[in-house]
């Protein structure tokens, strides 16, 4: 099994910590620390950090693929012309740079409130970093969805100068004012009302801005504002576009920060999150929406919306999910009616029920399983879902794994929370697809 | 389309694209520092030497930035589809993962880990955060074809640098419970709780299992790499 040692690899520095430290570090990768080990930890690595777990888990990560898969063509051209296109501009912002810090030399002083950025820039990275690192910037920024960043020797303004500066300068740029966020789904009106003000957002430019006046002061230290802007790709998959805070006025500019590329801006939402913000928002505590484009909201105009606009879909309707030993003894919930609309290309789809019986998600929750053409042995778990108490339940599908050739959807009654095999014996309804 | 070509040696199992060890790329040019030529190529046409490849990136080079590309371009796009849901999902991480790559290329300290190890800690931060942004209300998990979620590590990744062939000895010395825990904590991204339910495990043993696991492999990677097998194509490249 052995091979030869590999004699010129360095020697790997993997620091000496406490137990307790490692153990805390492996809970704060998993996402299993509380404030008070928070705490623990840092003070038992007494400010320094320490990647060393990280690396393990990347490693395992990468130990455990079971195929490795050349990158697609069309993927990896992509990818080269973004890097021409970074590189590039880094060539020419270092020119640019260069010709600004004569200018800053020459001229000097500026007025109150501005600053330099490069006196705050970053040390000690090497300065063609920070070029290129200014032109990702740019290039990125240009592309939607990169965060800009100020190279040495520019003027960094204010948020609310660069929002003027941006509505006068770029070609597209779209102003749409905040109305009340209600719930998408059921109507619910905001926790916050009557905030004012507006997005201003250049799709080309990836650059937006937005003003609030009217917002209630918050404590940073117990939640924040998080901004939200949906494309595309619909609400379900917003992006989050950072969080803010409001000062004691409730007025505040600030830029659009997006975790991700943008996609045809459609919408931009305010909610109030804990601090720091959430990867994921349940949209329970929201204050103001802006839509600058035609959006389906609801998750009924989605499911209607897709099967308008794709002629892919495949549907079919719930029946009751008598027993697969034979004896088709009925299920534990009869009468189920309802479907579903499966779009095989796009990986996703939704499910209506009517007479679905609500249930406590303390105790238990439906799951969706699908199979395809793996067969049942080999069916993938859609998620668990509970059933709404008013009206019918409408849930979107998006496996987590790919599905290939779906050919029924099946639900259960599991534990909370799902389970990873189930006995199928708390059955609810399938429904056979067919395109 | 000129694609990186992957010269796999020992009978590896990697495929063409990763753009390791013995991999070029054309617009490598000669005056490229760190090249290495293959024998019976034109002299214009070079390898990156493994370990140059980030501080050059960082330096602003455009070959670099391509080599890059070849480089890990397997390893990202692989990753991100095992994780991630859908092509178009892949697909748009994967370029937000490279940018990121090159964002950070300046920080890469070649004495904590390879650059494939480092490019994989990148890549699973940014697959993490995006399969929790897309997967809250439906996160599937499958059982996948082949694939035992308490057995040994299947092989080829192990194939890819030097900590992945010590993670894989690592994860072969656990108990299977221990293998599906980390798998799911570590893969799905899953909560002790979630794991817990799913495993039909106390929720303190998840805990302890995901911990042991990591605690494990870290311990692994701090050991030197003499005997290990695969070991990297990177490293033996040097």
């Amino acid at each position: 099994m052995s091979r030869p040692p590999h004699p010129h690899r360095p020697r790997r520095v993997i620091a000496s910590l406490p137990p307790r430290a490692v153990e805390l570090l492996a809970d704060r990768l998993t996402g299993d620390v509380g404030p008070g080990e928070a705490g623990e930890l840092e003070a038992l690595l007494q400010g320094r950090d320490d990647a060393s777990v990280e690396l393990a888990a990347a490693s395992a990560l990468v130990a455990d693929l079971p195929r490795v898969e050349p990158l697609p063509e069309s993927l990896r051209a992509a990818l080269i012309r973004m890097a021409d296109e970074v590189a590039a501009d880094a060539a020419a912002e270092r020119g640019v740079r260069a010709a600004a810090s004569v200018s800053v030399a020459r001229h000097g002083g500026y007025a109150d409130g501005w600053s330099i950025a490069s006196e705050r820039g970053r040390r000690g990275s090497g300065s063609l970093w920070l070029g290129l690192a200014a032109a990702a910037g740019f290039a990125l920024a240009a592309a939607g969805w990169w965060p800009r960043l100020v190279g040495p020797g520019a003027v960094e303004m204010t948020p609310a100068q660069r929002l003027e500066a941006l509505a006068l300068s770029a070609p597209d740029v779209v102003v749409q004012e905040w109305s009340d966020f209600v719930h998408p789904d059921h109507g619910a009106p905001p926790e916050l009302r009557g905030v004012r003000g507006n997005v201003v957002w250049s799709e080309s430019r990836g650059e937006g801005y937005i003003r609030l006046a009217g917002l209630r002061p918050n404590d940073p230290t117990v939640e924040q504002y998080q901004l939200w802007v949906i494309d595309d790709r619909g609400i379900e998959q917003r992006v989050s576009g950072g969080v803010f805070d409001a000062p004691a006025s409730g007025e505040v500019t600030v830029a659009v920060d997006p975790a991700a590329r943008v996609k045809n801006a459609r919408a931009f939402a305010v909610t109030i999150e804990p601090s720091g913000g959430v990867a994921v928002s349940d949209l329970s505590r929201r204050a103001c929406l802006a839509v600058v484009a035609p959006l389906d909201l609801t998750l009924a105009d989605r499911r209607a919306s897709l099967m308008r606009n794709n002629s892919r879909v495949a549907m079919g309707p719930w029946t009751d999910f008598v027993s697969l030993d034979g004896t088709s003894e009925l299920p534990e919930l009869t009468g189920v009616s309802g479907d579903v609309v499966w779009d095989e290309p796009g990986q996703r789809g939704y499910m209506v029920f009517h007479g679905l019986r609500v249930n406590d998600p303390k105790v238990e929750q439906y799951q969706l399983w699908i199979v395809d053409e793996r067969g049942l042995g080999q069916r993938v778990s859609g998620g668990v879902f509970d059933a709404s108490p008013t009206g019918p339940t409408i849930v979107p599908i998006s496996p987590g794994l790919p599905v290939r050739n779906a050919a029924i959807f099946a639900v259960t009654i599991e534990p909370p929370g799902g389970v990873a095999v189930s006995s199928m014996a708390r059955r609810v309804c399938l429904a056979k697809v067919g395109v | 389309m000129v694609r990186a070509r992957g010269v796999a040696a020992g009978g590896s199992v990697l495929s063409s694209g990763l753009g390791s060890v013995g991999t070029y790329s054309e617009g490598l040019g000669s005056g490229n520092r760190g090249g290495v030529s293959i024998p019976g190529e034109p002299t214009e046409r070079r390898v990156p030497e493994a370990g140059l490849l980030l501080s050059r990136v960082a330096a602003g080079e455009p070959d670099a930035m391509r080599a890059c590309i070849d480089r890990f371009g397997g390893l990202v796009w692989s990753l991100a589809r095992r994780m991630l849901p859908t092509q178009a999902e892949a697909e748009d991480a994967v370029q937000e993962i490279f940018v990121e790559v090159w964002k950070n290329a300046g920080k890469y300290d070649a004495s904590v880990a390879s650059e494939t190890a480092f490019v994989a800690m990148l890549t699973r931060r940014r697959l993490i955060d995006r399969r929790r942004r897309i997967g809250r209300r439906i996160d599937g998990q499958i059982i996948a074809e082949g694939y035992d979620p308490s057995g040994p590590p299947p092989g080829p990744g192990a194939e890819l640098c030097e900590e992945a062939a010590l993670a894989a000895r690592a994860i072969e010395d656990l108990s299977a419970d221990q293998r599906r825990c980390l798998r799911l904590s570590i893969y799905e991204g899953l909560s002790h709780e979630k794991i817990a339910v799913s495993t039909g495990l106390p929720l303190g043993t998840v805990k302890t299992h995901v911990r042991r696991g990591l605690i494990k492999v870290r311990e692994m990677l701090g050991q030197p790499a003499s005997g290990v097998e695969g070991a990297g194509r990177e490293e033996a490249s040097r």
